[in-house]
């Protein structure tokens, strides 16, 4: 089971992440409704991977990626975005996200996109 | 994704199976409208800053966000729109107009009659309504007006940026920032930096340090000097909280010497503050660290939402404990064990607490509520072409939830009137040589005992010739000569009278103040207005602080045993003889110290057989109801008491004078009296 921390202010959204992500091999251990939070629960957990929505009062989904990425730079963050945030999502790339879902999400992107990201970088550190 | 789907992986969500989203969307978008209509009413207030818009951007890009998911097309549609409209706002691209607050306010409450509709279709799966309803039904919605009018202002945005009726925003900036502006122009009303000189906070040379520096911004300054970083300034830059707040906090410079400062300055206060060797680079990097730390202090006052039902089921049974721990206090009087007494008034003291605990549960503050107010004042003035200024005061004030709940429509009703028929027509005002905007104040405090609240309006005022004309008209007072003016004003209230001159979709038609009357008694609560022709109206409502508990003085009259609530008893004494004597058209009366007050006899109010019928052998307790005092005639004093209030049922509803029931410490029943009806009552039985 892999460990995943939930970031999103919206607790619709964290609750559909969850229904999805339970039906994959994952745990969720988690979950932060923003930036800051994100954080913290970070350090806290450790997952394994994060889910991170980009627009989040206090701190954003970008600023919250780099913190995460400055704390731990083999944090594997995958963005959840809306398709009419695509220049946010370069900037989050840059910040260091490993990879990007747009909405609609679709349970089969949700997953395997999960699994791509923890898999590639098995050899990395 | 063109690979091969499998069902259910476009993610469609029943709402039976997944009922627990849906209702968390519920709430979820009921919470982020309300914060975003009293922030858009903020912006119409006064300048807005940034952050304001930028919270109802991301309230609205939530609810489109979620929206999107659970495929309800309408509001993500309309959510979508307005979304747009904040995002060009808050990135000043287009400025606020009067025209943009109209619209997002009418888009917010399309959204919200869309979450409605979800609501009534979500219980219907639940099974929580039935289909068939009536009142219960969808209102179709149709978002394209709301669609179309966001679009035509978006494609709109050629207009300059600054006109006279526009709201500046205040892009990056809070009023009270305390970054200099390259552009800063000295200020007519003096420098920050000489009204401290001149306080003795700092020194001329400190001062003249702060000038030399004063073209610069304090980040360079710092930068310059190698005192931080620009990474630092950065960070700092984006905080919301104005540095000197900061510092103020900390003790560096006095939250007295910064409001003054400011309050002398005007807006603008320069890095000269900061610098000013009032406050040394390191203040200001520990100020810093500590935006870092206050930020992740207000993320841990957490909270946990629960079921209304839930707590109101805890409620009930505190209310039980509570009546059981005086129960067993009561039958272990007799026994003298010193073990068991201290054991039970520790048990008597932990119930206590936890019902004060429970009881604080409950209370909410009037904060939505009078949003809401301010919103109704702004449509009715509107409406009715009139300038209201609305005044607010007391939304902190916190009362029980369920007379929130039941006071916004007595609000609604009496704010309206005001509105409506209080206020007269700019033209009218001026004529008269009053301001021509009106004004209506809304307010709340505590008052003995009691929360009130207070609507009043700078209007013409109610025509006391007028009501009574009315009234007698319709039969309702027939001897006027002795009615006191507040008597006649307070007519207002009985069922039929309506003031206005025509019936307008406003103010209704003539429901109105009775059953405002009406609701509020049933809080226990009262309302009256007084009122002076051309110069306004003020509605006082006092209400109880909960409604579930009351202390009170146990009173016995025959075998019967009566509640009177402490917060009406003014005293009780046991009265001499030659102070009772029997008045004509008055009956009875006593003289407390020169005052003539009647004197009801319980006994014989409610028939009871009693041995006490001489009232120098009993005791006579003084109290106030909504008409004045009175003195109640009872048998003896038991003591006092704190009751939880149990309704006596339909059966007695009609019973006047008895407000509700409690079991008492010795098990039995105790009618709780309610004294305004107690004194209607006799005058009715006379």
């Amino acid at each position: 089971m892999k460990k995943v921390l939930i970031v999103d202010d919206a607790s619709v959204v964290r609750l559909l992440i969850k229904k999805v992500l339970k039906q994959g091999d994952f745990d969720i251990v988690g979950e932060a409704v923003n930036g800051v939070d994100a954080l913290e629960k970070y350090k806290e957990f450790k997952p394994d991977i994060v889910t991170m929505d980009i627009t989040m009062p206090e701190v954003d989904g970008i600023q919250a990626t780099k913190d995460i990425i400055a704390f731990d730079a083999d944090a594997k963050i995958v963005m959840l975005s809306g398709i009419d945030q695509k220049e946010m999502l370069w900037q989050a790339i840059k910040a260091g996200a490993a990879s990007y879902i747009v909405k609609p999400f679709e349970k089969d992107r949700i997953l395997s996109t999960l699994n791509e990201v923890i898999n590639s970088n098995n050899s990395g550190s | 994704m063109s690979e091969t789907n499998t069902v259910n992986n476009d993610l469609t969500l029943d709402i039976k199976e997944d009922s627990e989203i849906f209702l968390e969307f519920l709430s979820e978008v009921h919470d982020h409208l309300e914060e975003s209509e009293s922030n858009i009413l903020s912006i119409e207030d006064e300048n807005c800053d940034y952050e304001v818009i930028n919270a109802i951007f991301r309230s609205i890009h939530s609810i489109k966000g979620s929206a999107g998911f659970l495929g309800l097309t309408d509001m993500q549609g309309l959510s979508h729109e307005l979304e747009a409209l904040l995002d060009k706002a808050r990135k000043g691209e287009i400025s606020i107009t009067q025209e943009i607050i109209d619209i997002s306010l009418s888009a917010i409450d399309a959204l919200r009659k869309l979450r409605d509709n979800l609501a009534i279709r979500v219980d219907i799966e639940l099974g929580k309504i039935t289909g068939t309803d009536t009142s219960q039904k969808e209102q179709p919605i149709d978002i394209q007006p709301f669609v179309d009018g966001i679009t035509s202002i978006l494609n709109d945005d050629s207009k300059p940026r600054e006109t006279e009726s526009q709201v500046n925003i205040n892009n990056s900036e809070q009023t009270d920032d305390f970054w200099a502006k390259d552009d800063a122009e000295p200020s007519k009303e003096g420098f920050l930096g000489e009204i401290l000189l001149d306080e003795g906070t700092i020194t001329q040379e400190q001062l003249d340090k702060a000038l030399e520096d004063g073209n610069k911004k304090i980040g360079e300054i710092l930068v310059d000097d190698g005192i931080t970083t620009p990474d630092m300034i950065e960070m700092a830059l984006s905080e919301q909280k104005p540095i000197g707040k900061i510092l103020a906090e900390k003790g560096i410079i006095t939250e007295p010497q910064l409001d003054n400062a400011l309050k002398q300055q005007g807006k603008k206060v320069g890095e000269r503050l900061i610098d000013s060797g009032a406050t040394t680079a390191d203040s200001i990097d520990s100020a810093l660290q500590s935006q870092q730390t206050q930020r992740s202090m207000k993320l841990q006052a957490r909270t946990v939402k629960v079921d209304t039902g839930k707590l109101d089921n805890l409620f009930d049974l505190v209310g039980e404990l509570v009546i059981a721990n005086t129960l067993i206090c009561g039958e272990m009087k007799s026994v003298n064990n010193n073990g068991t007494s201290k054991n039970l008034s520790q048990l008597t003291k932990i119930t206590k607490d936890i019902q004060d605990q429970v009881m604080s549960m409950r209370m909410v503050t009037l904060k939505q509520t009078f949003q809401k107010m301010s919103r109704l004042v702004r449509d009715v003035s509107q409406r009715s072409g009139k300038k209201v200024k609305f005044i607010i005061s007391g939304e902190e004030t916190e009362l029980d939830k369920n007379v929130i709940e039941e006071i916004a429509d007595p609000l609604v009703h009496i704010l309206r009137n005001s509105v409506d028929h209080g206020i007269e027509s700019a033209e009218d005002r001026i004529a008269k040589g009053k301001p021509h905007e009106g004004s209506v104040s809304l307010s709340a405090f505590h008052r003995g005992g009691n929360i009130v609240i207070e609507i009043k309006d700078d209007g013409k005022g109610l025509q006391k010739e007028r009501i009574l004309q009315k009234a007698i008209d319709k039969g309702l007072v027939s001897n006027q000569s002795s009615m006191t003016d507040n008597q006649i004003y307070n007519l207002i209230f009985a069922p039929g009278l309506s003031t206005a001159d025509k019936v307008t979709n406003i103010s209704g038609r003539g429901v109105g103040m009775d059953v405002v009357k009406k609701n509020i008694e049933k809080l226990r609560g009262k309302v009256d207005v007084t009122s002076q022709e051309g110069v306004g109206s003020t509605f006082t409502i006092r209400l109880p602080l909960t409604l579930a508990i009351i202390d009170g003085i146990v009173v016995n009259v025959g075998g019967t045993k009566y509640i009177i609530p402490t917060v009406s008893i003014e005293e009780s004494l046991q009265p001499k003889q030659e102070e009772i004597s029997t008045v004509k058209n008055q009956g009875e009366v006593i003289n407390i110290r020169g005052n003539l007050l009647s004197l009801v006899r319980l006994h014989k109010l409610y028939n009871i057989k009693t041995t006490k019928t001489i009232p120098w052998e009993s005791i006579v307790v003084v109290v106030e109801g909504a008409e004045g005092k009175y003195g109640v005639l009872v048998d003896e004093l038991l003591g006092q008491q704190q009751v939880v209030i149990k309704s006596l049922g339909d059966r007695f509803k009609n019973v006047k004078g008895i407000s509700g029931g409690a079991i008492l410490g010795d098990g039995k029943v105790g009618l709780i009296l309610d004294v305004t009806g107690v004194r209607e009552a006799f005058v009715g039985h006379n």
